[in-house]
């Protein structure tokens, strides 16, 4: 991936994970990804959903701590204090990201589909890529421990990146609505 | 009883979500898990609308719909999507549909309300 391209990948990510949390009202700061990543003492939740294109194809993976998901799923209302119903906010949250991050790359000329959101609750884990491309770490603080999210792609040889055109984005934005 | 609306998505949070945001004006809030289970429902029950979600397992949001609109029990039926896609190309494939309202999650409870009431009024 060339570097142009992965400063809009950074920033797009970056502002779309803020906004994506926002409106959940948890407030993130954007921080060094430090490598390797820190482990989380407390186990965490990880949530990975695909992402596939003409010319690239992907991973998103966020990982929280579990008191994180459970805030998250308890936000929702009764019966957000399951593990089950925590893996499901934080899945629901892991599709709402991508496809905020799409819509938001659509100005570039780059689209893509979205694979369904998967979410686990582990002790631990380490990431390991097969496709020798650089994984993307981005790295939040908040007041309930840090955000990891991975961006992890490959772009084909034909994989084009226009210049934003802001005229040609006729993306209907998050939370709007259109009646016909 | 108030006026019964389908929601189909994959999410419980959703569903949850879409059901306190409509229950609490008088409408009746069925639920469906993905497309398969939301053609199962739909037959035999008095529906004033649906509400669906368009990535789901099994089958898409817009599969199912192309199947509602194929069927001459539901083909009347008003449908707003909600999703987190806002992909005017996508848009369109379900504005020929026949989709009458497309909403980009997250949601504002308010809003989906104010949708839906006007959907269902006009039904």
């Amino acid at each position: 991936m060339g570097s142009q391209h992965s400063v809009v990948f950074d920033q797009v990510i970056e502002s779309s994970v803020v906004d994506c949390f926002s409106v959940r009202e948890l407030a993130l700061c954007p921080a060094e990804a430090v490598r390797p990543p820190a482990p989380y003492a407390e186990g965490a939740i990880l949530t990975f959903i695909s992402l596939f294109g003409e010319h690239l194809t992907g991973t998103l993976l966020l990982a929280v701590r579990p008191d994180l998901a459970e805030a998250l799923s308890l936000a929702v209302g009764p019966g957000g204090e399951t593990q089950a119903a925590h893996l499901d906010a934080l899945a629901e949250l892991s599709n709402e990201l991508l496809g905020r991050i799409k819509n938001r790359l659509l100005p570039y000329g780059v689209t893509f589909q979205l694979g369904l959101p998967k979410a686990l609750a582990c002790a631990g884990f380490w990431l390991h890529t097969v496709t020798g491309e650089t994984r993307r770490a981005h790295r939040f603080t908040s007041p309930r421990g840090d955000v990891w999210v991975w961006f992890d792609v490959v772009v084909g040889p034909d994989f084009r990146m226009l210049p934003f055109d802001e005229s040609s984005a006729k993306c209907l934005p998050e939370g709007e609505l259109v009646l016909f | 009883m108030g006026k019964k609306v389908l929601v189909v998505d994959d999410s419980s949070s959703i569903r949850q979500r879409v059901s306190a945001a409509l229950e609490g004006a008088g409408f009746e809030v069925l639920a469906a898990v993905d497309g398969i289970d939301a053609l199962a429902k739909i037959p035999g029950t008095s529906l004033a609308l649906i509400i669906a979600d368009l990535n789901m397992p099994r089958l898409s949001g817009l599969d199912m719909i192309s199947r509602i609109r194929s069927d001459e029990r539901t083909k009347h039926l008003p449908i707003l999507v909600l999703t987190t896609e806002g992909d005017p190309e996508l848009i369109a494939e379900a504005r020929k549909l026949g989709v009458k309202a497309w909403m980009v999650k997250p949601f504002k409870p308010e809003l989906l309300l104010s949708a839906v009431k006007k959907l269902t009024e006009a039904g």
